[in-house]
């Protein structure tokens, strides 16, 4: 028996009191979300074609509860922005508690830009949540469809640009196992900029959650966003994410994602071009420790002219922890003066780490240009001694090593103070991945 | 006086392999404040290893003997608490280490030593200004004191840059592991007045090489000859030259026939 049928069956015996406490356009497209998941009628399992590491089957099987009636609890608002660990980078922020809008932004925003409740915005734009790319069968956005009753909305209207952050601090406080259906939809219209931070952090870490998770992104012409993700959980959470960017033509985009911690985690992107001229850029950046399983899937599709992507993921995995990657460029019949790369580059601090990458091209089109390539390695015995015999302590040379590893990808998080904070994340993460496996791979 | 009679390095019958194959077949060797001691040998002899074995490379394993450094146990001290107790080596083939700037290399270093000897880490300020005093020892351009460790260095800059590291370590004995390999004669020079101008009468220098030509500008006192994984020949600087001379061949002839 597959664990989407608890689901299916929720939905059904609660469908009135979900309906009653979301807009119209949210419950308009549940029947075909329900359509889908019936005839996918089970949840990707491991060893499914792009899943090497992560069962959403498994993610999906505990009896997490549900909020559908919207019952306010958990505390957020102000306390909420000052539990993350990205303070003070001078931002616009709304918080996502568990699964509700909280405007805890109290200034006015400025000209030009919009920052409510996914359900209020429903009511006001009802087109709003059919910007999603992905593909007709993914079963986290049609469970996402089935059960979604709120989110953010983030919409930056044409030629405003944002020098200021957006942050959407999403988190999780309950006392007993919850599920929280969150969307985060982002419009950049023609010509707007905006950089945006979505932060995902526990409040309360004594029971298990998960996040089925959809971020929406539009670019219009033009158009440039700069979209970090940040996860910074711990073991008991899950999360599967789905991203989706459709990109006007000129527009610029970059996705950053940091996962610092968690317990299971899949994130996929699915991003597309309406036009010529596009840019897009999707790094990710992973360390993971303990039993951690952190899985990123990123498709990037090519049919228009003189569009550039560059996809690079980087992997520093202690303990047992798993990785797993999976790119695709898929480069379509006309999309000529292609460049896109693929990059995938890992570092198995310890013996017991394991990494699956699946880096591929498929290219429909002549005159484009093109790469890929993974590589999965140790540290370097070499490098190591050298730095100890210059009287650098193993431990401090191992970090310094890891650190420099991934500075590749932290550099290319383009926001300066948001890079700064997250280095120091990044720095904090890896100290405490090597004291928790110290046992495992020094002091010998 | 007393110091020069104190002894800096004394290693004993000190026997070492590598995957279970012995090299070193027992190393004798003392070696005192204010002395250049020589190490030659033809290829395989155990030149590498013998250096390798004392800064502690966990390649090898030591199998017998013992190594006391200023009355420390060092074959028991981690790689780094050797250089923090004044051990150092120059690599015959420095490490690139992309992405760890130069400067941010020997602050760490710098700053674990003093942390070792209970000190304050450098200001940025002091630092910085160490930083290019030393450079100056071996020419060492600005520049590469900003790129990454070792990395796109040339063959010269690479040896010049290990004296650079050596010049801000300060140490009590230093090991030049064939630091004359992939030097011509301009950096040669330059890498051989660095070090003589660090030499003091309270250190002592171990340099390892295959060629008379080093000598010349780094004289030793002492020439060991290190053959089959032992020393089998000690005499002054006039044995480098009979080597350069003559070759190893008579020592090997001598030593095979014993």
């Amino acid at each position: 028996m597959s664990s989407l049928n608890q689901y299916l069956q929720f939905f059904e015996a609660n469908r009135a009191a979900i309906d009653s406490h979301a807009p119209e356009a949210m419950n308009c497209r549940r029947d075909a979300a329900l359509a889908t998941l019936r005839r996918l009628a089970r949840f990707p399992d491991r060893g499914d074609e792009g899943f090497e590491v992560v069962s959403l089957e498994d993610m999906y099987a505990p009896d997490y509860g549900i909020n559908i009636a919207r019952v306010p609890f958990g505390e957020g608002g102000k306390s909420g922005v000052h539990g993350c660990d990205i303070p003070n980078v001078g931002t616009i922020s709304a918080s996502v508690v568990n699964d509700s809008f909280v405007n805890d932004y109290q200034r006015a925003l400025p000209e030009g830009v919009e920052l409510m409740s996914l359900a209020r915005a429903a009511e006001l734009y009802p087109d709003c949540l059919s910007l999603s790319v992905a593909p007709a069968d993914n079963a986290v956005v049609a469970l996402n469809d089935l059960l979604l009753q709120d989110g953010v909305y983030i919409r930056v209207h044409r030629g405003v640009s944002l020098p200021k952050p957006i942050q959407i601090l999403s988190l999780f406080n309950a006392s007993m196992p919850l599920m929280a259906v969150r969307r985060i939809v982002v419009d950049v219209e023609d010509n707007a900029s905006a950089i945006v931070i979505a932060c995902d952090h526990p409040r309360t870490t004594e029971v298990d959650y998960l996040a089925c998770r959809v971020v929406d992104i539009r670019l219009g012409r033009g158009a440039s966003l700069d979209f970090n993700d940040l996860e910074e959980a711990t073991a008991r959470c899950s999360r599967s994410s789905v991203i989706t960017a459709v990109q006007g033509a000129d527009s610029d985009l970059h996705i950053s994602s940091i996962t610092l911690d968690g317990g299971v985690t899949r994130n996929e992107y699915y991003v597309s071009h309406l036009g010529d001229g596009c840019h897009t850029s999707v790094n990710g950046i992973v360390v993971a420790g303990g039993t951690q399983v952190v899985d990123n899937a990123s498709y990037v599709v090519h049919d228009h002219e003189h569009c550039t992507s560059d996809q690079l993921f980087k992997y520093a995995l202690f303990d047992s922890a798993q990785g797993g990657f999976e790119g695709l460029v898929n480069v379509r019949h006309g999309a000529r003066f292609t460049d896109a790369a693929q990059s995938n580059r890992n570092l198995l601090v310890s013996p017991q780490a394991r990494m699956h990458a699946m880096p591929q091209l498929v290219i429909d089109c002549d005159d484009v240009k093109a790469s890929h390539g993974s590589a999965t390695g140790q540290l370097n015995a070499d490098a190591l001694f050298y730095m100890q015999s210059r009287g650098i302590p193993a431990d401090e040379a191992r970090m310094i090593l890891i650190n420099a590893f991934m500075a590749e990808g932290m550099e290319k998080i383009k926001h300066e103070p948001l890079r700064s904070t997250l280095l120091m994340l990044l720095d904090r993460r890896l100290r405490g991945c090597s004291d928790s496996c110290a046992a495992c791979h020094g002091h010998h | 006086m007393t110091m020069n009679n104190d002894i800096l390095l004394e290693v004993k019958d000190l026997h070492a392999g590598i995957d279970g194959k012995e090299i070193l077949r027992g190393i004798n060797l003392t070696i005192r404040p204010g002395e250049i001691h020589a190490i030659m040998g033809p290829n395989g002899s155990g030149k590498s290893t013998l250096s390798g074995v004392l800064a502690g490379n966990p390649r090898y394993t030591v199998t017998g003997g013992s190594a006391t450094f200023h009355g420390l146990d060092l074959l028991a001290l981690q790689p780094e608490n050797r250089s923090h107790e004044g051990l150092f080596l120059s690599f015959q083939y420095p490490v690139e280490i992309p992405g760890v700037s130069m400067v941010n290399f020997m602050r760490a270093a710098l700053n674990a030593k003093r942390k070792y000897f209970n000190e304050q880490p450098l200001s940025a300020g002091d630092f910085l200004k160490l930083m290019r005093q030393k450079r100056a020892v071996v020419e060492l351009d600005n520049k590469l004191a900003s790129r990454s460790v070792n990395e796109g260095f040339s063959g010269g800059e690479k040896k010049r840059n290990e004296i650079f590291q050596m010049a801000m370590l300060e140490p009590r004995l230093s090991i030049l592991d064939e630091t004359d390999s992939g030097l011509d004669i301009d950096a040669l020079r330059i890498v051989a007045s660095g070090v003589n101008k660090l030499k003091t009468a309270d250190n002592a220098i171990m340099v390892i090489t295959h060629y008379q030509r080093l000598l010349d500008y780094i004289r030793p006192d002492f020439v060991h000859i290190l053959y089959k994984g032992r020393i089998v020949h000690t005499g002054g600087p006039e044995l480098a030259l009979e080597l350069e001379e003559k070759g190893y061949d008579w020592i090997k002839e001598q030593v095979d026939n014993q």
